[in-house]
């Protein structure tokens, strides 16, 4: 008999995480690498990140790139759950249809263009160039992100929900918070994270309406690749790497305790009914 | 009307170019168990959504207590609703969904831990309490939104086919369920059904619609014995309508043959409807028979044998029998003057009770 773990279903998963993982892992090994190439392994050392944790101006990039990240993406969310609700409640369908079409159009439109189309506008407006023209088209580019996270949440919600809440005295506002977003709580999350994702990578926008003076990450680092690699970047991916999977694991956590404290609250519940 | 709590005049409902209703006019009194029995369409949702306030009407008045509320929001009537889809909050479990309308009105903490409990009692789910919406039946789930409406302590409470969703079994208790709630409550309960068992084992009044037209309204035994036309008696109940002429009062000829019937005040040789329920039908010998017929089907239903027959002209006759007979055989059938029902055509409802109040004062005097 074959062994169990011995599958091509198997061997193909593991070539396929191989494949995405070997690059992060080559480069992680590299950030402790007592040389300054990634050519040759000549020893352990911790140098790289301490020249990382000396080097202010990227420390405070990637300050400046989490605080564009947190700020773009709560902001967009904020209006993209807005706009949601405002196109769920459009009833004449081609007008619905047209403003899907144009939030969608913004979500494959290449981000060259996007970019591109940002520099002249802001120029045109006289708008300097700097964190607020960077944190503005970040707001611009994930609000579509989060409508199209929130809006199937809003679809799949039963109407007479809504007709429900009114019935039992409920105004409009009430009707929101108390029925309406609870219920589309996981699509304003999801449409946060992936807001918050994409404002941290992007590169290509960024790389048009940032002036001088202020750099995101994606952009710093291209600007020092082309004068060739340092191992500090690989410090800083690796680091970035291990917060990401901090995130995940957190994210898990905290599912597992929602779980757990409703199976609890079955039992408990069990443990009376018995009584 | 004595204690007249809603009243609808005139209301008609457009979408587009289609009618939902047309011309509805009614009056709902206080402490009674009411029904709208329809096919799929008719517009009986129509009619809640329009009593609870989630749809405008598009002409007409509606009243509640004496004063018009077209324009009160649906959040300011004293009437609630059980939802055909039950439509409970999934992230609320049982207690706060029943809690919901307490909490909106700011009532105190205890009052509501009061009132919730009592209601769940009422509906049978005591213990309920904690459980999630995800975790309990269809049936359950059903009397959930029943006590969330009725914790608010509603004038109305309409309910949209809130059984169609259950077993023939659960149904049927829960129908029972449902009239000692309204009884014990005493407010004034609309229901809505396409089933016209339900309708007759519940209502004290029945409306029956079709097309988005109230047709006849009544008790359930008048609706069932004396329908106004073709529709309503083919809609409540199994029924044999034959076409037939009016020769005189209490006189109506069928199939070549003169029968005596117990309606009056039609023209002489007016041609009508005349509806004989199944149940009506007595198997005898062809000798003693009124019409002989063939036997098409026999189905053994437990309690009866329904018979499928035909007579010589071609009509369908079913029959209700506890006695058995033989399919092909001939038989006779024979039927009671009060069996008969007369219907005309194109009557209005006002013109039927005119005349059916005209003749029965008539009869009384006879007797
Ligand atoms: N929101 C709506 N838009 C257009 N037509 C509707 C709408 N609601 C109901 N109708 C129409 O009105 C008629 C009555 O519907 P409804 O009151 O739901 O019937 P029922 O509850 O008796 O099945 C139907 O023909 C239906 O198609
Ligand atoms: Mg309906």
């Amino acid at each position: 008999m074959k062994r169990k773990w011995f599958d091509w279903r198997n061997i193909y998963l593991w070539l396929v995480f191989l494949v995405l993982y070997a690059p992060i892992f080559y480069l992680i090994f590299y950030s402790f690498n007592a040389g300054t190439t990634m050519t040759r392994f000549s020893g352990f050392s911790w140098q790289h990140y301490a020249e990382l944790f000396a080097d202010t101006r990227m420390i405070e990039i990637v300050l400046d790139t989490l605080l564009i990240a947190l700020l773009s993406s709560l902001i967009a969310t904020i209006i993209g759950m807005l706009g949601a609700l405002a196109i769920y409640g459009i009833k004449k369908v081609w007008l619905k249809n047209s403003i899907l079409s144009l939030n969608n159009i913004l979500m494959v439109s290449p981000d060259v263009i996007i970019g591109a189309s940002f520099l002249i506008f802001f120029t045109f407006l006289g708008l300097r160039l700097g964190f607020s023209s960077v944190l503005l088209s970040h707001i611009a580019f994930s609000i579509p992100i989060v409508v199209l996270m929130v809006l199937p949440r809003l679809n799949e919600m039963n109407h007479s929900l809504i007709d429900a809440a009114t019935d039992l005295g409920a105004t409009n506002v009430q009707v929101l918070t108390r029925v309406i977003f609870p219920f589309i709580t996981p699509g304003i999350l999801t449409g946060f994270f992936m807001a918050f994702t994409y404002s941290l990578d992007d590169f290509a926008v960024t790389f048009f309406v940032t002036g001088n003076g202020f750099e995101t990450l994606s952009v710093e680092i291209y600007a020092r690749a082309r004068q060739g690699i340092s191992l500090e970047v690989n410090a800083l991916s690796a680091l970035m790497f291990l917060f990401s999977l901090l995130l995940i694991g957190g994210y898990y956590f905290i599912e597992q305790y929602n779980n757990s404290k409703k199976a609890r609250r079955r039992n408990r519940m069990g443990a009376k009914l018995i009584k | 009307m004595a204690n007249t709590i809603i009243k609808f005049s005139g209301v008609n409902k457009r979408y587009g170019d289609t009618m939902a209703l047309k011309q509805i006019d009614f009056e709902l009194e206080q402490g009674k168990f009411y029904t709208l029995l329809g096919p799929s369409g008719c517009g009986k949702t129509t009619i809640l959504r329009i009593l609870a306030g989630f749809t405008d009407a598009s002409a007409g008045t509606i009243e509640f207590e004496g004063k018009k509320i077209n324009d009160l929001p649906a959040n300011k009537r004293k009437i609630n609703t059980v939802f055909q889809d039950y439509a409970l909050f999934p992230h609320l479990n049982v207690y706060d969904n029943v809690a919901f309308g307490l909490v909106l009105k700011k009532t105190a903490k205890k009052v509501i831990h009061e009132k919730v409990i009592e209601a769940l009692r009422l509906v049978q789910l005591s213990g309920y309490e904690e459980r999630e919406i995800s975790e309990i039946s269809g049936g359950q789930q059903q009397r959930v939104a029943i006590a969330r409406a009725i914790v608010n302590e509603p004038e109305v409470l309409l309910l949209d086919e809130p059984l169609s969703a259950l077993d023939a079994k659960l149904r049927t208790a829960m129908q029972v369920e449902l009239r000692q709630l309204q009884q014990r409550l005493g407010i004034t309960f609309v229901f809505v059904t396409h089933d016209q068992g339900e309708a007759l084992a519940m209502s004290d009044e029945i409306f029956v619609m079709n097309a988005g037209e109230i047709l006849q309204q009544g008790a359930p035994v008048d609706i069932y014995d004396e329908p106004i036309n073709h529709f309503v008696a083919d809609f409540i109940g199994e029924s044999n309508i034959v076409k037939g002429r009016m020769l005189a009062d209490y006189q109506v000829e069928i199939l070549g043959h003169q029968f005596e019937c117990a309606d009056a005040g039609m023209r002489v040789n007016e041609p009508v409807e005349v509806v004989i329920r199944p149940e009506d039908l007595v198997l005898t010998t062809v000798d003693k028979a009124k019409l002989t017929v063939t036997v098409d089907t026999q189905v053994f239903r437990g309690d009866i044998y329904e018979i499928m027959s035909h007579d010589d002209a071609g009509n369908e006759w079913l029959i209700h029998s506890v006695r058995k007979t033989a399919v092909g055989q001939q038989v006779g059938i024979y039927f009671e003057p009060e069996d008969i029902h007369v219907m005309r055509f194109g009557e209005s409802e006002e013109d039927f009770d005119a005349r059916l109040e005209s003749y029965e004062d008539d009869a009384d005097e006879k007797v």
